[in-house]
């Protein structure tokens, strides 16, 4: 079990992270949400150890990573660039990791090469953007880890290794109780495969709810009044505008739902209707920030 | 605390200075000697009469150089390379603690460097007995001082540029920083003594490398890691083939061991520390502590100062009279430009893709 506890990092006198708390239980997929510059690489990359919090702890299986970092045997760290082990060939890297990691299981690791029909003679310099990073994937499942963090895993690939990779990634977590912790900013993958989504702000974690959670507290409602949108709904807290074309309103409701359609309906609209929601907009109305009402 | 697995990292990191190592060095020693001993016989079969003036010659400095040089290299290899291309996320990501990372790196030099430098002086002295040089008289002990000699000062000139590597943020700034600070005692104690002469105080600047600390100058070599090197030299001069020849080793007094010793003691545990609680949040900058900023600032502004006063000094005054106003202007104007300079090149993040 991965436990982060009370993390805060400072960077060239800016707080990247503040108080941030996360425990990740074996057998699931976390999903860390967050805009650009929020913190989410500087927090996975305390977690793999590479760099240090200035306060706080960030522990797997009870055991201080930082302090005892022999426990990395069963932690593995994908980083979003593709840049690294490119001057190696595949085998060198086998061989590499296979002196790391005690558990790598090299049969397990060529028979993935086969399945996604990876060339296996040849210098990751030579792989395309798409092959490294399913490379690096296969590479980091094919160490038995319990715990496997991605940064962006899926960043400026084609929508077939897209899905390949995530469809991999689902196979695996099914197959064995690991845990997985991924950013990215593509919602809908996010979506389709987390348990637990961890949103990040301004280096606070926002909240930590599974995906169903976040969905049953949100509602998205589109409304038209026939004048603008009353003051009385404008000036409610937990109510968000997403989009306004004409008298047309999008509004995310967080919270108090039923109360909040009651009030809505009072101000007599000429429409009021529910639409389905996405992640996306979840994200749009709680990290974006912007478009709040009041 | 040995791991197969860095030792196979450090080896794909640094083949490049590896084998700069072993070839430099055979070319430096061995092959260069084997040249000498051919030509000095080709001289003797064109002109017998020249019997009498043989003599053969080894200085260190070449040597001393080419390889602080290559060991400068090869520590920058080690630790600033992979923090210019980023790689530290892998490394840094293995299950292994910092302070054996950083052992297996230092090991791996450590290895290789005495091994070349064994081997390479065991050829020479294969050299000298089996070619012409035994003929005119060469003693092949010479090498072995100069064994006694290399070998603890190439370690701790490898030492030193990895601690070096502990404070840079990048390959660039381990480079520039190592050639700098490698050389810093005799820079800094020229400017700091003409400094003192521009006020009205002499000080001993003559060095005489038999007889250690009598003053300023002895200090300023011993303190200089590659220079003692520089210093060690062998001539052998042949009145007549297969006689005793006169010859003559310039060896260091053997208390100068003691400097690279003193430098092992302090920059080899301050690395493990240094490494332990890298901030890799930095890499890519100039340096990699925020906190060692201020003092570093400091110290490069104090010395562009004392350089540019002691080049515009000389500049304005005559050869007897040097100028003390013309001093301190140029000493303003150097540390008003290095403060400029340094201020930019501290935020900058010197990056590499590989």
């Amino acid at each position: 079990m991965l436990k982060v506890s009370n993390v805060n990092k400072t960077i060239d006198g800016n707080q990247v992270l503040e108080n941030v708390d996360i425990t990740l239980q074996p057998g699931m997929i976390a999903g860390l949400v967050g805009r650009n510059g929020v913190g989410k690489s500087t927090l996975l990359r305390i977690i793999a150890g590479i760099l240090d919090p200035d306060e706080g702890e960030v522990s797997f299986n009870e055991i201080d990573i930082h302090k005892e970092p022999e426990i990395k045997q069963k932690i593995t760290y994908v980083p979003d660039s593709t840049e690294i082990l490119k001057s190696y060939n595949v085998k060198e890297i086998v061989k590499l990791y296979d002196a790391i990691y005690e558990d790598f299981d090299v049969m397990y690791f060529y028979s993935l090469m086969d399945r996604f029909k990876l060339p296996k003679n040849k210098k990751l310099r030579t792989y395309s953007k798409g092959m490294k990073a399913l490379f690096l994937m296969i590479l980091s499942f094919s160490t038995k880890a319990d715990l496997i963090i991605l940064d962006e895993p899926t960043n400026g690939l084609d929508p077939i290794v897209k899905r390949n990779i995530l469809q991999f990634i689902i196979e695996e977590v099914s197959e064995r109780q690991l845990s997985v912790l991924i950013s990215s900013h593509h919602l809908e993958e996010v979506e389709k495969m987390a348990d637990l989504l961890v949103m990040i702000k301004e280096g606070r974690i926002e909240s930590t709810t599974s995906i169903e959670e976040a969905k049953s507290s949100f509602r998205k409602v589109q409304v038209v009044y026939t004048h603008s949108l009353p003051e009385k709904i404008a000036h409610l807290h937990n109510v968000n505008i997403l989009s306004q074309t004409g008298r047309v309103y999008t509004l995310m409701i967080k919270g108090n739902i039923e109360e909040t359609i009651n009030k809505m309906q009072q101000e007599h609209p000429l429409l009021l209707e529910e639409l389905p929601m996405t992640l996306e907009d979840i994200f749009i109305s709680t990290l974006g920030g912007e478009s709040h009402v009041s | 605390m040995f791991h197969k697995a860095l030792w196979m990292r450090n080896q794909k990191l640094a083949s490049p200075a590896v084998w700069a190592v072993y070839l430099s060095l055979f070319f430096l020693l061995p092959f260069t000697m084997f040249g000498d001993a051919q030509s000095l016989h080709s001289q003797l079969e064109k002109f017998p009469q020249d019997e009498a003036y043989l003599s053969y010659s080894f200085q260190g400095m070449t040597t001393g150089l080419f390889l602080s040089i290559v060991l400068i290299g090869f520590a920058a290899l080690l630790i600033g390379l992979e923090r210019s291309t980023h790689s530290t996320d892998l490394t840094f990501s293995l299950p292994f603690k910092r302070k054996d990372i950083y052992l297996s790196k230092w090991m791996f030099g450590v290895v290789h460097i005495t091994t070349a430098l064994l081997v390479n002086l065991l050829l020479c002295m294969l050299v000298v007995r089996f070619t012409f040089l035994s003929e005119i008289g060469v003693d092949p002990s010479f090498l072995m001082k100069f064994m006694i000699l290399i070998i603890p000062y190439a370690i701790a000139i490898f030492t030193f540029c990895m601690f070096i590597g502990t404070i840079s943020g990048s390959i660039v700034s381990q480079f520039i920083l190592s050639s700098i600070f490698l050389f810093f005692p005799i820079g800094f104690f020229s400017l700091l003594g003409t400094f003192l002469m521009y006020h009205g105080i002499g000080v001993d600047m003559v060095h005489d490398i038999n007889s250690s600390l009598n003053s300023f100058g002895d200090f300023m070599i011993i303190a200089t890691l590659p220079a003692p090197i520089f210093e060690f030299s062998y001539y052998t001069d042949a009145m007549q083939l297969n006689s005793v020849a006169n010859d003559y080793t310039r060896m260091p007094s053997y208390l100068v061991l003691l400097s690279p010793l003193i430098y092992l003691a302090v920059t080899f545990p301050l690395g493990i520390w240094l490494f332990n609680r890298t901030k890799n949040e930095n890499n890519g900058r100039l340096l990699v502590f925020e906190k060692g900023k201020g003092f570093f600032s400091v110290g490069v502004i104090v010395c562009f100062a004392l350089a540019f006063g002691m080049i515009g000094g000389g500049l304005f005054g005559t050869y007897d009279t040097p100028s003390l106003i013309g001093y301190y202007i140029s000493a303003a104007i150097g540390g008003v430009l290095s403060y400029a300079v340094l201020r930019k090149l501290m935020n900058m993040r010197f990056k590499l893709s590989r």
